[in-house]
């Protein structure tokens, strides 16, 4: 019960946002920082508090006890400049071995996020934020489940950085299409005995568009000067005494830069045997939802101004 | 409930997209002389974007390694592509600064070099 109605409050203010949105007018761009668009990333998110649509997002996880889906969907708007809110939802299933099927929603995950400092002269941004994990919103089969933490609700205050490579002198100059995202943050579980842990996960990425227009043209067709490879990481490390140690995957992969959306598609590696047992794999579909609704979106609902980008 | 709030929020969307012209961030497609490349002096440089421009707030400049503005400051503005007149150009790199406008108001910006041999 308490789930649906926190599902009913968030749609809501989903409808909101988009009725406020449409009667503003100017449009602001979406993670741009001087020359260099940082695009969303699967795991590491991004520094930008900007509009944006994840739909969806599935990530395939063969852990030993049991193989688990989850389908994420996210949406972030722009309340005020630089400030966003994001809220979002996963659907989990899990297939024990030796067991049921179980499935359902995990807790709404919250997201406030602010553009702190940023040089677009040397493709660089500093953003702050915090994700709140509200528990008790989660399917009572998956908190039920390995996922027992989902009782608890979580603050995890974030520092995010935004770096591209586009000072590297000519000698160097096929690095410069290269950039690095980050997040550096801290879980805390209150008052309760799941240990908190820090969580640090980057992107470290290669933009055949940057080379393509900024650096040079060397001759590359659709849809390959469209793509991004890219190695993310995704670590946890729990602070308690007695705690387990790092968990995490480093996710080599490639996104593909579209008109009005974006493709991801990585391999997920864990870096040891707490991690996982085998390879998983995340697919993402991003939407740009402020170049499909451009009337509607891409422009904070309050303090719009014409001097933004 | 779960598939009435899905089925709310894809009416809504669509909707909104039926009252909405789709437009996109204008990124440079391709440029001549071409990003990054040697040439014989040209006697202008062309930039085709991603999408159509708005010619008032759309720019296009070249300047030399002093930082000299060098192109003849006529840039045209068409559709999709911008246009400016060059001077005889000396040997040297020169880097192109551009700012494009899309007709939804979208601005991006870039930089590239070229080199005249």
């Amino acid at each position: 019960m308490i789930c649906f109605q926190f599902r009913k409050i968030a749609i809501a203010a989903l409808m909101a946002a988009f009725a406020l949105g449409f009667y503003t007018t100017k449009l602001h761009a979406h993670g741009l920082e001087g020359d260099r668009f940082f695009p969303p990333t699967p795991l590491t998110d991004d520094p930008f508090a900007v509009d944006e649509l994840s739909l969806p997002e599935v990530q395939y996880n063969p852990a030993a006890a049991s193989k688990e889906t989850d389908i994420t969907a996210s949406f972030s708007k722009e309340i005020f400049p630089k400030f966003a809110l994001t809220i979002s939802d996963t659907y989990i299933n899990l297939n024990p071995k030796g067991g049921p099927a179980q499935d359902g929603f995990s807790n709404l995950g919250f997201n406030a996020k602010y553009q702190l400092w940023e040089i677009p002269d040397h493709e660089f941004i500093l953003s702050v934020g915090s994700d709140f994990n509200l528990g008790g919103t989660g399917s009572k089969s998956i908190q039920n489940s390995q996922y027992a933490y989902n009782y608890y609700t979580t603050y995890t205050p974030n520092i995010y950085v935004g770096k591209g490579f586009n000072e590297l002198p000519d000698s160097l100059k096929f690095f410069r299409p290269l950039a690095f995202t980050g997040v550096f943050g801290y879980d805390v579980y209150g008052g309760t005995p799941v240990s908190n842990a820090v969580e640090w996960s980057g992107s470290l990425q290669y933009s055949l568009p940057y080379l393509q227009s900024h650096v040079e043209d060397i001759g590359l067709p659709h849809p390959i000067s469209d793509l991004i490879p890219l190695v993310e990481f995704d670590m946890t490390t729990p602070t308690s005494r007695n705690a387990e140690p790092t968990t995490g995957t480093i996710d080599p992969g490639v996104l593909w830069e579209g008109k009005y959306c974006q493709v991801s598609l990585e391999a997920s590696i864990p870096i040891n045997s707490q991690s996982g047992p085998a390879v998983g794999g995340l697919f993402q579909v991003q939407i740009f939802i402020d170049d499909l609704f451009p009337k509607i979106f891409g422009h904070p609902i309050f303090f719009n101004n014409d001097n933004q980008k | 409930m779960k598939i009435n709030s899905t089925r709310s929020f894809l009416i809504i969307l669509y909707t909104l997209a039926g009252i909405s012209l789709a437009q996109a961030h204008a990124f440079l497609d391709h440029a001549s002389p071409r990003v990054g490349s040697t040439v014989a002096a040209p006697d202008h440089l062309e930039l085709w974007m991603t999408e159509d421009l708005e010619p008032a707030f759309t720019k296009v400049r070249v300047f030399d390694a002093k930082g000299q503005e060098v192109d003849k400051k006529d840039a045209k503005i068409s559709g999709a592509t911008m246009t400016v007149s060059l001077p005889k150009l000396a040997p040297g790199t020169y880097l192109v600064k551009w700012k494009a406008v899309a007709t939804d108001t979208h601005t991006t910006t870039g930089t590239f070099n070229f080199t005249v041999k």
